[in-house]
Parts: structure tokens; sequence; C-alpha cells
């Protein structure tokens, strides 16, 4: 076996080029995985939290009907007594905040804005006093103009690419165009409520920048007529609280009507579209496959063909047709080995400023809506998984797709070989 | 030792079929130092190659000691040959990439043998052809004439019953292969070991002790001398 492994390193020094573009076009598919997967599960990892810290809080505590109706924020099945629900969860040692979530439209005329329309918009009521502890939305960071809104005054506070979108600026008057609760017999009406633009903000959320303008909560429920009821209780969790832990015992004490939904249910439709994203690193996979089936392939049957009368001349020694295959399979296993460190190599170092400094996929989230909730920068991670994935790939494949090449090495008879036939 | 006895071979070459060994027969013992001979195309490859059990024949027998070469299967052919037979070819010789060392002990390696019992052995024949200190030299750092030593060290090595050498001359300048030729006839009388060449070289023919003319795939003469 020695002599076998020395026998099929000499050889691939025979075409060192070879040997190497070989290896290098293995390699690059190999990194090219590891890129991959790096980004697109700390995309996905990354756009989970930021969905959780503007959007759904852990999770949020409604009515099933409401559940049943988030795509279209009507104000009906709401929670009548939040500060129940607020203690309840509090009992537990989670963190509580109620918001109300309207779908609403936007009117604005050319008094301020540079042309007149209307926007579809969801309207959020944020309790500013406890917002922050379930979201992160109003704090320095995230603004870029103007001021957050204050308590009991018609001021909002938008998001900058729906300021962007219709030109609003801070100081911009606009109507909001709602309709009320429709309870019981009363059907509801339309209120049309007049607010000033304070503050322009830009959280990674690109559904919240898109979309979103912030109300002060206790204007929503005077206007809106909601007697202190709002539409959703958000939930944080204390730290290494597990969901399903909390699931449980929060559902054993919340009154007859009320559940709790957790993030991944809420954002179900988003988490769906992300993550068959992800499977995106499958089709890389297949490419490196194809690559290596081609490159590799190639490689051998050239190999094989150059050295048909060497072949010829040791199988007329006595080397027996295993131990041809063997050779062979060594010196693919040999391009694998090559081509998997330096694959795993460059893909780890270029994985390292994915990592810290990330690649600011901004100008083309803002235009495409992938689903995903990043505005900004997408970082990658490091998955020990994938890195040794990536490197048994690299000494499987080669070894798999030389198996026909070598085949046809002990094909002809050995007079033919010999004689070049 | 080996026994020829009405050996046929037939080829088929596209429509035709091409008689290149038409009902051979001959003897030939132990130890003895035997030229084929006979122009291009009489069938000198042809019967080197059955005997030497890389080709198959068509009609006869041949025996080799007491081995029917024509009832052995592929895998048995292999064995029989890593065991017991030498070759030297014309060309396409020497695995390119490994050292002369490494080329002689090829054989050595494939009968499984320890390093430790290869070594002495390897550099025990690199000086009886004369190739002392030159056992790192890959192929192409030697001449031809030294690369032929380097086959025939690789033949010896496992002392064989039988070494089969086709044309080992061709493609060396005459007094080169002459070298070889008294080279291939030391060997003879030191390890008494039965050579079979073919040639189409005169000088190389008179060196042999018996020659076997070949015609159109018929002996057509067969001399032995002293
Ligand atoms: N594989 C083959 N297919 C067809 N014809 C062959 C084959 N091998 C040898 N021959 C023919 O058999 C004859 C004998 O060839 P060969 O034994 O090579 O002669 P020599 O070695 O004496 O030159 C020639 O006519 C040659 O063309
Ligand atoms: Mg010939």
């Amino acid at each position: 076996m020695l002599f076998l492994i020395n026998l099929a390193w000499k050889n691939l020094t025979r075409h060192k080029r070879r040997t190497i573009i070989t290896s290098i076009a293995l390699a690059f598919g190999l990194m090219l995985f590891i890129i991959m997967d790096s980004l697109l599960i700390g995309a996905l990892e990354q756009s989970n939290i930021n969905l959780i810290d503007s959007e759904t809080g852990d999770g949020k505590i409604l009515t099933p009907m409401a559940f049943e109706d988030l795509k279209f924020m009507p104000l009906s099945n709401r929670v009548k007594n939040p500060s129940e629900i607020i203690s309840i969860v509090e009992s537990l040692g989670a963190k509580a905040s109620k918001r109300v979530n309207v779908s609403a439209e936007m009117i604005y005329t050319e008094d301020y804005f540079p042309k007149a329309g209307a926007t579809p918009i969801l309207l959020t009521g944020v309790d500013l006093e406890s917002d922050n502890n379930v979201f992160k939305i109003f704090n320095e960071k995230s603004l870029v103009d103007g001021r957050f809104m204050s308590k009991g005054s018609d001021e909002v506070v938008i998001g900058s690419w729906l300021a962007e979108d219709i030109g609003a600026k801070v100081g911009s008057v606009f109507t909001l165009a709602v309709k009320t609760a429709a309870d019981g017999d009363d059907p509801g009406y339309f209120q049309t409520i007049d607010v000033e633009v304070v503050g322009i903000i830009n959280v990674s959320s690109p559904m919240v920048n898109r979309r979103v303008v912030y109300y002060p909560l206790d204007m929503a429920d005077f206007n809106l007529e909601l007697n202190d009821s709002v539409t959703e209780v958000a939930v944080r969790l204390p730290l290494g609280e597990k969901l399903e832990n909390f699931n449980t015992k929060v559902e054993e004490l919340l009154p007859e009507g009320y559940e709790f939904y957790t993030w991944r249910e809420i954002g179900a439709d988003y988490l769906a579209l992300t993550e068959a994203k992800s499977g995106g690193s499958s089709i890389i996979i297949f490419l490196v496959i194809i690559i290596a089936l081609v490159g590799i392939t190639n490689t051998m049957l050239m190999t094989i063909n150059e050295r048909q009368q060497e072949l010829g001349m040791m199988r007329a020694l006595g080397m027996s047709d295993s131990n041809i295959r063997k050779a062979f399979i060594l010196e693919a296993a040999g391009i694998g080995f090559i081509g998997s460190v330096v694959g795993v190599l460059l893909g780890c170092l270029l994985n390292i400023p994915m990592v810290n400094t990330g690649i600011n996929f901004g100008p083309y989230l803002r235009d495409a809506d992938m689903g995903y909730r990043i505005s900004t920068y997408m970082y990658g991670i490091w998955n020990i998984k994938t890195i040794f994935s990536a490197f048994f790939l690299g000494l499987v494949i080669p070894v798999i797709v030389g198996i026909y090449p070598t085949k046809r090495a002990i094909q002809k008879s050995i007079p033919d070989c010999i004689y070049g036939r | 030792m080996i026994k020829i006895k009405n050996l046929v071979k037939n080829y088929q070459s596209g429509a035709n079929v091409v008689h290149a060994l038409k009902g051979i027969s001959v003897d030939i013992d132990s130890g003895e130092f035997t030229a084929i001979a006979g122009p291009s195309g009489s069938g000198k490859t042809t019967m080197l190659n059955i005997i030497g059990c890389i080709d198959s024949l068509d009609n006869g027998t041949v025996l080799i000691g007491d081995k029917d070469i024509g009832t052995m299967q592929k895998l048995e052919k292999s064995y029989f040959r890593r065991e017991n037979l030498g070759f030297i070819f014309q060309s396409y010789n020497l695995i390119p990439v490994l050292t002369a060392y490494e080329n002689v002990a090829f054989p050595l390696n494939l009968l499984g043998l320890p390093e430790k019992e290869i070594k002495p052995r390897v550099m025990q024949i690199l000086k009886e052809v004369g190739l002392e200190g030159m056992e790192d030299r890959i192929p192409s750092k030697l001449s031809g004439g030294q690369q032929q030593r380097v086959s025939i060290a690789r033949a010896l090595v496992k002392n064989p019953q039988l070494v089969l050498a086709d044309e080992p001359t061709a493609n060396l300048d005459s007094n080169t292969g002459r070298e070889i030729l008294d080279l291939m006839l030391e060997m003879n009388r030191k390890h008494k070991t039965t050579f079979i060449f073919s040639t189409h070289d005169q000088m190389v023919m008179e060196c042999a002790k018996r020659l076997l003319y070949l015609h159109d795939g018929e002996v057509i003469r067969d001399e032995r001398r002293e």
C-alpha cells in the first residue's frame, strides 16, 4: 500500500499545472460553498433576531381571531384587559409591552409633500414607557432625523424608506385614515387624524423602514375609541428562557380567549421564504459537484490516456487490476486532498471579513423585498459543520468521480495498451 | 521447460483475419539464451506475448514448467507473471516518476515483500548491472543504455524462471546494444535464468545461443550454437 501511495503522489507531480488547476477548481467550489453557507445562515440568524427586535418580540399574546387576521390587521379581536395580561407575563419573569397595530391609509398633500398621494401603512400605537422592554426601536442608534414623538400629542415617527419614497421630512404633516373597530352591532367608521412627522428612523427591519408609522398609544386609544384595549401584548423572555417552557407556563395562566404565539408562529410566512433561500446552499453543493465531476473526470481521462503504455507495462509485470484501481483512486484522493485543504483555507480566510465586517446589501435590499429583516449589512457566521462537510466532500467527490475513468484504464487488453492501440 | 505445440494465433483486423502464428511447435530448455529473429510482422512479438501470458492463444498448447497457460484465467495469469516472469520491453519500459531504485523494487512491492528484504536485493542487482550510485535517478536522468540496465535489473530482481525481452536493443545504438546484450548473457550465465528475446538485428542474432527464425508466423529455422 505504501508504494501505491508513493506512486500516486509522484504521479500527481508529473503534470503539476494540471493537478493544481483541477484542485483549484475544486477548492474554489468548496470555498464558495463555505462562504455562501456562512452568509445565508448568518443572514437568516441575524434576520430572525431583527424580526424579533423590531416586529414580533419573542412572541405575542393575541386573541386567536387576531392571529388569523394578522395580514389585514383590523381593530376587531382585541386584548380587552392588557394590564392583567402584562402582570401575568411579568409574574413569569418576562417583560411585556402593549401595542395597537392597525392597517391605515396615509394621505398626503402638496402642502408638505412634493406630490399628493395616498399610501397604505401600518399604524403602530406604542407605549413609549415600556416599548423598549420588548423592542429595539426607540433608541438613538435608529434615529436618523428629528426626535421621538411625545405622549399625548399628534406626532409620529416614520421609517426612513417610507420618508424617502413619499418625500416626507421632519415637520411634514399628513392625514391618517383608519377604520375604527367593528364591535358587535357597531360597524365602526373611518376616522381621520392629522399628524406631524417629528422623527425619521432607520432600523434593521426593511419592513419597518418601508411601511410603519409610530404613534403614541394614548393618542391611538383616544382617536380610535379603544377604551384601554390593545391589539397585542408583546413579550420579551428573560435571557436563557426557552420559548416552549414559557409557552406552557403562560398558557396555564392566561384568561380564556387569549393565547401566546411565538415569533416563529407569527413570522411563519417570512420564515418559509427565508428558510427556502438558505436551501440555496444545496445548489452550491450541486455546483461544486458539477465542477469536480467535469474537472476531475477530464483530468483522470487525460491521465489514463497518456499513461496507456505505462499501464500496460505495469499490468504485464503482474500489477493487479485492483492495485491499478487503488493507485488511481489514491491519485484522485490526492487532488481532493489538495483541493479540500486549499478550499477550506480560502473559505475560512474569506469568511473572516464576512463575519467581522459583513457586506452591505442595503442598496439591493432597499429595492428588492427578499423577506430578510436586514436593511444594511449581512454578516457571515462560523459553521464548523459546513467546514467539515466541505473538507469531506472535497475528498470524497474526486474518489467517486474517479471510478469511471479508472475502469477504463483496465478495460483494454495488455498488448493493446503496450502498443498503443 | 517451455513446450509449445502447434501454437496458432489469429487477429481480426477489420474484415480480414491476420494469421500471426500458424502452428508453431518448439521446446525451450531451462537456462537457454534464445533469440527469436525475423522480419517485421513475422510474429515475434505475438509469440513472446503469448509465452508471457499477456495475450491469449487460439489453438495449440503452451506449457511453462507444468503450467498449461492456455487454461489459465486472467487473475491466475497476473499472479503467474508476477511470480515467475521478468519482462524487458523496447520502450515505455520504466515508470518515469519513480527512481531507478523504486523501478527495480516495483516487482518486489507487487509481491508484498517488506522493505528490509527489498533493499538489499535491489542494491545488489543494481550493482550487478553496473548502476551503483545511480539509485536515486529518475529514468529521464539516465541514458538509454542505463535505462535498459534498470529494466534488466527489474526483470531479474525477483529471480524469475524466465525473462522475456521484446527487441531490447532496438532503441539503442549498436555499441550500447552490444553492452546490453553482454549484460543479458552474463546474467544468463550467472543466475541460470532462461532468456527469450526477439530481434531483427543481425549483430544481436549472432550473440544468441539458439536462434529461432520466424517468417510469416512459422519457424523456418532453429539453430543452436556454442
Ligand atoms: N492486435 C492486433 N490486431 C491485428 N493484427 C495484429 C495485432 N497484433 C499483431 N498483428 C499482426 O500480426 C502479425 C504479427 O505481428 P507481430 O507479432 O507484432 O510481428 P513482429 O513483432 O514480428 O513485428 C502482423 O501482421 C501484425 O500486423
Ligand atoms: Mg514486434
